[in-house]
């Protein structure tokens, strides 16, 4: 069995909208039979919390991420283009 | 308030439901609604201004297909209750879009989350946000007579689209 792919979800606070995105992604990756792990945290902790993830999923600006991928991206939140960010998830994890 | 988390009853309440809120820009919407929210006892002192410096750093205006709606919220840190206090603007004020500074948007629905424990309103909080992923309600909201029907539709679309995830 693969192991899960570790995704790190980044928000301003860490308390809302990342905790809204880490859902949407888990769920709509079980729908396509892919399981991940994602881990919520600040914007701002995003260099001292990226190693050891193959993505980070940002709602705003991150920098400090080093050689790991960043999608930044609010369509989890509005709705609108999610099929193709979670299209450009899979092809990250899947490489990874 | 059970294991379960919490529920619509316990995080939107009828009185902190506002219609035709005067702000002349989005600074002075921000600071009206979070003045409400420390005078009621759910945030301390320290809160306003932690949403605004929030809200500078990283602007809450989400980007919908079609009506807008920005989402102010603040770290755990500074506040006593969880709620939430939902805005229908007089007029639309400009704010920028999450993720984009340079993006600026008409927006006259503001949803400010004050949220304690994110174990406890995961599911509340994901609900609110696939809800107001749907044009049709917030145009619903727009176009609501008073601060009545706004919480109605509010209660009727979180019961619609109700997650159940812990």
């Amino acid at each position: 069995m693969k192991t899960r792919k570790k995704i790190l979800v980044a928000c301003g606070t860490a308390i809302a909208t990342s905790t809204v995105v880490a859902r949407k992604i888990e769920e709509e990756l079980e729908k396509r039979g892919i399981a991940v792990e994602t881990t919520q945290c600040k914007a701002s902790e995003v260099p001292s919390k990226a190693e050891g993830h193959d993505l980070i999923v940002a709602t705003t600006f991150v920098s400090g991420a080093g050689d790991i991928p960043v999608i930044q991206t609010v369509s989890f939140l509005t709705g609108v283009g999610i099929e193709a960010d979670i299209d450009r998830i899979i092809s990250y994890i899947e490489g990874a | 308030m059970n294991d379960q988390g919490l529920q619509f009853v316990d995080l939107v309440k009828k009185e902190l439901v506002l219609d035709r809120l005067v702000a002349t820009d989005r600074t002075d919407a921000l600071s009206k609604m979070t003045d409400i929210l420390v005078k009621r006892g759910y945030c301390k002192a320290s809160f306003p201004d932690a949403i605004l410096e929030r809200e500078r750093a990283h602007p809450s205006g989400l980007p919908m297909a079609g009506h807008k709606i920005a989402i102010p919220h603040a770290d755990a840190e500074h506040v006593i209750t969880s709620t939430i206090l939902f805005a229908r603007l007089e007029k639309p004020v400009e704010w920028c879009s999450m993720g984009s500074v340079d993006d600026r948007m008409d927006v006259r629905l503001v949803s400010m989350f004050a949220l304690k424990d994110k174990r406890l309103i995961g599911d509340m909080l994901e609900t609110l946000i696939t809800v107001y992923q749907h044009d049709e309600i917030l145009d619903a909201l727009i176009t609501a007579a008073d601060s009545d029907g706004m919480y109605e539709i509010l209660k009727q679309a979180v019961q619609t689209y109700e997650v159940r995830n812990s």
